[in-house]
């Protein structure tokens, strides 16, 4: 059930009685930046969203460094959030996670150039973001890599088209995601701004506490989707 | 009098000299030219207090080089006289339809921003998204170097997207009259004949009939009020009174 930008930004605009056009003063740009600064604010205190993408790179023939694809289908900036599991997809075996250290441990000392299907995967994100990937034992023929991988949510700015980037949140996160927004903008209003718009700046908190219930009920649905309708607790 | 509820040039005129008795075709006392010029004087008095009307016009008339849709410069109102002469303008889209005059369906209203914006976003906009349709626009009058330059604008909009008319809904600069009898002025029954009594109210004392000035300034002030109470119920009701 994700949703668009644009309705997003419709229903942020509403919420602010800002659909006059001839009665605006924060403006859509600005609107639209702070819905995408908001999203990475709640995406924070959620799961991450998750992916599997069938033979989504490889590992070279002879290869024992491989790195993460940064384009995954229509995402061109993809950033991973941490969970990543790697399958070959020649076996379909799963590859052990291993630190760097035991990974270097294997290969200590270890001249050969042959090598068999990898086993063993480390990870490490260098400078420009981009993961890299070291494996034992080296890859000896050319392994398709099935993967399975938590994903950071989009910064909705780096999408082609705003009014289309897709914000990856149930319709209780999206509704969320309007409130904060709106309550981040209002407390931002000055008296004028808010005469204009006839609302008062106390409605802010409002608009916080019910992005914050709706927020919590998003994260419980993520969390039991995962954890087979594990009970969760409201605590505030 | 004319047959439609608002006056026409001919039956202001006409009772504006009567009211000021001096309607005669033996040496008048105004020429035809004297008449118009206090005429549009009234005019504009009027027309000022009675408040706008709405003025659509499509993007392929309305802007120089509007009339494709793929130009991606600034687009410039034409000089000149007639329907371009534009006071303010209300609402702009940006439209697929040459003959759109904004409103319809798949047109896009633009959210009017200061020039220095559309600016700043040129010049530093990378970061902030990327739009398949313009979004925001300012429209600017452009200095008057010559003659051709009179009642100018330009429009700017961001993104520089191609593809796109841009329509407008404006209130326009005020029209005078050219005289013709069927000539008729851009307001209501009430405020033409405002227009008519507020006519006499110049020619009286012009006309050397200056005591009749009191009397027909009573007629006025009657007529002025219910006019400006029409014109507010119908704003309350309209949601125009912020």
């Amino acid at each position: 059930m994700a949703t668009t930008l644009a309705v997003v930004r419709n229903r942020v605009r509403a919420q602010l009685n800002e659909l006059d056009n001839r009665a605006v003063s924060t403006g859509l740009i600005a609107i639209d930046n702070a819905i995408a600064n908001t999203l990475q604010v709640q995406a924070a205190r959620l799961p991450a969203p998750r992916l599997y993408a069938a033979s989504a790179f490889n590992i070279s023939a002879g290869a024992q460094t491989f790195a993460l694809p940064t384009t995954i289908g229509s995402v061109a900036t993809v950033e991973y959030a941490g969970d990543v599991r790697l399958q070959l997809n020649s076996d379909k075996t799963f590859m052990l996670k291993s630190t760097r250290e035991e990974i270097e441990a294997f290969r200590n000392g270890d001249t050969s150039t042959g090598g068999s299907k990898p086993t063993r995967f480390s990870l490490h994100e260098d400078s420009s973001t981009v993961v890299q990937g070291e494996c034992w034992p080296r890859s000896k023929d050319l392994e398709a890599i099935n993967l399975y991988a938590s994903l950071d949510h989009n910064d909705l700015r780096d999408a082609a088209d705003m009014d289309a980037a897709t914000v990856q949140f149930s319709r209780y996160g999206a509704i969320s995601l309007v409130l904060l927004t709106a309550a981040a903008l209002v407390r931002g209003m000055t008296d004028a701004d808010l005469v204009l718009r006839r609302l008062e700046r106390g409605v802010a908190t409002t608009w916080e506490k019910m992005a914050a219930m709706l927020l919590y009920q998003e994260e419980a649905r993520r969390h039991a989707a995962e954890d087979s309708g594990r009970t969760q607790r409201w605590v505030s | 009098m004319g047959l439609v509820s608002q006056l026409l040039y001919s039956a202001i005129t006409e009772l504006a000299l009567e009211s000021a008795q001096c309607n005669v075709t033996t040496d008048p006392p105004f020429s035809a030219a004297q008449l118009l010029i206090h005429a549009n004087e009234a005019y504009q008095d009027v027309w000022e207090a009675s408040g706008a009307s709405l003025y659509k016009a499509a993007g392929s008339t309305l802007w120089t080089g509007g009339g494709t849709a793929s130009l991606v410069t600034d687009f410039t109102l034409p000089g000149g006289t007639g329907t371009e002469e534009i006071a303010e303008f209300l609402h702009v889209w940006a439209t697929t339809t040459s003959a759109s005059t904004g409103g319809g369906a798949g047109d896009i209203e633009l959210s009017p921003v200061d020039y220095a914006e559309i600016l700043a976003l040129r010049s530093s906009g990378s970061g902030l998204g990327t739009y398949g349709t313009p979004k925001v626009y300012s429209v600017i009058r452009r200095v008057q170097a010559a003659d051709t330059d009179t009642n100018r604008y330009d429009l700017y909009w961001w993104p520089s997207v191609a593809g796109y008319y841009f329509p407008a809904q404006a209130v326009r600069q005020f029209d005078p009259f050219d005289g013709g009898a069927s000539d008729f002025p851009d307001v209501d029954d009430q405020w033409s004949r405002t227009l008519a009594l507020l006519l006499a109210f110049k020619l009286a004392p012009l006309a050397g009939r200056a005591e009749l000035v009191p009397a027909i300034a009573a007629a006025i002030d009657p007529r002025h009020k219910s006019a400006l109470e029409r014109r507010n119920r119908a704003q309350l009701s309209a949601r125009q009174d912020r």
